[in-house]
């Protein structure tokens, strides 16, 4: 056998592999005895005091709260906090007033609970936190190292923080995230039993004003009927909600929410439309849409057809959609409103209202639109999340979000893969991580509905804007030029890579994109500034403002002022063609 | 009352930051981040001189006039209608200005630095779904 044969080079007889390997089995075995850490941490805090000299040691970082205040406060500034799982949303925020104006009862429970949590952190936060999860050993060893036995520590009582001693293996963040949680946990605790408390109170006294002795001494009865008189209340009140107007909560809440925003009014008109006089103008606009034909040309299709007939729910439907498509979010904002006022339960209407909300930076509007769209295609859903928590009516905005995502997360796992799985469900939660501005969750969304809609121009433009906004410009653009093969003249595609180029520096092609939207806007009814269409003095009413406010910082970037100064509803498009492909 | 003022070009960009606060979360993260009001004084090719207001501590709104009603500017920054310009197209920076004596700071200098990321965040065109 030669020396240098593969066998005596493998590890199995490698001294020092062996060594390595007593030397992590050593580890793993200190680790066994360390991870008890805890367990003198706390018990200090409790009874037990092993030692009045640690008990001093430990006494100055017991209620140092500072550093750690300034933890939590970047905690929550911190956008991590929406990459964190799910479960973590639960938290709920910490200077919630009403928490702080519980009373003392639970802000006593509060400073109990308080050092007991905070201490192990604290001394995480000591050691150089080269090896978080080893950082209690100096601690450990100084009080005597494994000799002293880890159950010594233990008072009999401390099994039950078993969890705890789990953590222990956590890194710093986790701690955090740990400590942050069952804080909450006590919080809400307390501040319910204070709650309850009170309502006892004011019960009893009621019960004794009105001379009821039957209950006096029998608390049990008393709490038994109180309870059913709360749930009851609860009950009627919500009864009360329903039969007054046949509303369920949600729909409520869904009017609480979209009125934080403007009034867009009602939709303008084009003024002069060649479409006015068709028999048909809705099929017409309908078979310009799917020809791929000009978005504006089939948007006066529609404004003929609701016309013709105010109240045809699916033309306004189309015509908003349509004009979202077309980069002009106000007036599809007004079309897709008037459509959800005429048919509630309009779900094309609701979902792209919903996006269009988005767009304007409404978040709750869009967030309660689309949580009004689940309520219509999967009512069920909606009842079970409701009648399991009848008080979920908050107003604040990060449980709204909360509470739609998870509905939505719900509707997604009834078809989880495969073509049954509802696109739209997709595309909703890719809305509301958007929303949230956790990007990568949204673009896992628009890519899983690609996968059931792969033609589907409009989700290959959300996946690129979402990109986009993540600061993948590039990508964005790849995405975009997806959705404008699939419909050549998809306006809202067009000027998004032209933001996309504005936003890598490639001002010239961004400029060309724009043009190109803009050149997509004229119809043969009205050509913007051509001067050559009779109906020319009347001008668009449906401008996209947006388009000309990019167009024109694009030139004052180009460094071209003189063509900035030539921007706006009267513009030539032709005259810059000379410099513009377009 | 219109923000923009034709003989101040630059005051375009406070419509650009209206625009912007208009929406809930730019709002939100405007409102953390400046945390101060800020009153901009330009001086024009004229000599002429205008303020505005941007308030990122109570209301999120902006305004003509050196403060809302009620309220001071914490930091006052004056400089000419050019260089305010320069400034928000970030062809010159507010340290370069400050240095050379183009910007003026009356006020709280710490918070001035705060003004300048909403600023440029306002200024970002967002792709649209």
């Amino acid at each position: 056998m030669s020396f240098i044969s593969g066998s005596e080079c493998s590890t199995s007889r490698n001294p020092l592999a062996h060594f390595s390997k007593h030397a992590s089995e050593d580890k793993s075995l200190q680790r066994e005895r360390i991870n008890p850490a805890t367990g003198p941490a706390t018990s200090i805090r409790s009874q037990q005091r092993p030692d009045k000299e640690l008990m001093e040691d430990f006494r100055p970082h017991s209620f140092n709260m500072d550093s750690l205040r300034h933890e939590m406060a970047n905690m929550q500034n911190a956008p991590v906090q929406s990459a964190q799982p799910m479960q973590q949303m639960h938290t709920p925020k910490w200077e919630n007033p009403q928490l702080d104006s519980a009373g003392p009862a639970w802000s006593d429970q509060f400073q109990q609970q308080q050092p007991m949590q905070q201490q192990p952190m604290q001394q995480g936060r000591m050691g150089t936190p080269v090896e978080p999860a080893m950082s209690f050993r100096p601690q450990m060893s100084y009080m005597g190292g494994p000799m002293m036995g880890s159950t010594a520590f233990r008072p009999a009582g401390m099994t039950q923080q078993r969890p705890n001693q789990r953590v222990v293996e956590l890194d710093d963040a986790k701690w955090e995230e740990q400590f942050q949680a069952i804080e909450a946990e006590t919080r809400e605790a307390s501040a319910e039993a204070v709650d309850k408390g009170k309502e006892a109170d004011t019960a009893a006294k009621e019960l004794s004003d009105q001379g009821d002795e039957t209950f006096h001494g029998d608390f049990e009865s008393i709490w038994k009927g109180i309870q059913q008189q709360v749930a009851d209340e609860l009950e009627m009140e919500r009864a009360a909600h329903e039969a007054a107007g046949d509303r369920p909560i949600w729909e409520k809440d869904f009017d609480q929410f979209t009125t934080g925003r403007p009034d867009y009014g009602e939709y303008l008109f084009e003024q002069d439309n060649k479409y006015n006089e068709m028999p048909d103008p809705f099929e017409e606009g309908v078979r310009l849409m799917e020809s791929g034909g000009k978005l504006s040309e089939a948007a006066l299709a529609f404004e003929a057809a609701v016309r013709q007939n105010p109240n045809r729910v699916e033309a306004w439907e189309r015509l908003g959609a349509c004009q979202a498509q077309n980069e002009k979010e106000e007036p599809a904002i007004r079309a897709l409103e008037r459509a959800v006022a005429l048919d509630p339960k309009s779900q094309s209407a609701l979902m792209n209202l919903s996006i269009s909300y988005t767009n304007e930076g409404y978040e709750n509007a869009a967030y309660a639109t689309l949580e009004r769209w689940l309520a219509t295609k999967y009512p069920e859903l909606v009842g079970e999340v409701r009648d399991s928590d009848p008080n979920m009516n908050t107003e604040d905005r990060f449980a709204l979000h909360q509470r739609v995502t998870e509905l939505f997360i719900r509707a997604a796992h009834l078809a989880p893969e495969g073509l049954q799985m509802d696109a739209d469900v997709q595309v909703g939660l890719g809305v509301l991580f958007y929303g949230q501005e956790d990007y990568d969750k949204a673009i896992d969304c628009f890519n899983a509905a690609l996968a059931v809609r792969p033609d589907d121009a409009l989700i290959w433009n959300r996946l690129g804007a979402t990109l986009a906004n993540s600061h993948r410009s590039e990508e964005a653009i790849d995405a975009y030029h997806r959705a404008l093969s699939l419909r050549p003249s998809f306006v809202r595609a067009r000027y998004n890579l032209g933001v996309s180029c504005i936003n890598i520096g490639c001002y010239r092609e961004a400029a060309q994109h724009l043009l190109g939207a803009l050149a997509l806007h004229s119809t043969d009814n009205v050509t913007p500034g051509s001067g050559s269409s009779e109906s020319e003095t009347t001008g668009i009413t449906n401008e996209s403002s947006n388009l000309y406010e990019t167009l024109r910082r694009v030139f004052m970037a180009l460094g071209r002022r003189d063509l900035a100064s030539t921007v706006g509803p009267s513009m030539n498009l032709n005259s810059y063609r000379q410099e513009f492909e377009f | 009352m219109s923000l923009k003022d034709p003989k101040f070009p630059s005051s375009e960009v406070f419509e650009v930051i209206a625009a912007a606060l208009k929406s809930d979360s730019f709002k939100k993260v405007a409102l953390e981040k400046g945390d101060g009001i800020f009153a901009f004084t330009l001086e024009n090719s004229e000599a002429a001189t205008k303020s505005w207001y941007l308030d990122l501590k109570n209301s999120g709104t902006v305004g003509v006039g050196s403060a809302p009603e009620g309220a001071s500017a914490d930091v006052e920054l004056s400089m000419s209608d050019e260089n305010f310009a320069a400034l928000v197209d970030g062809s010159k920076s507010a340290q370069e200005l400050f240095m050379s004596g183009q910007l003026q700071l009356k006020g709280n200098m710490m918070k001035a630095m705060n003004a300048q990321p909403v600023i440029e965040r306002a200024k970002e065109f967002k792709a649209k779904l």
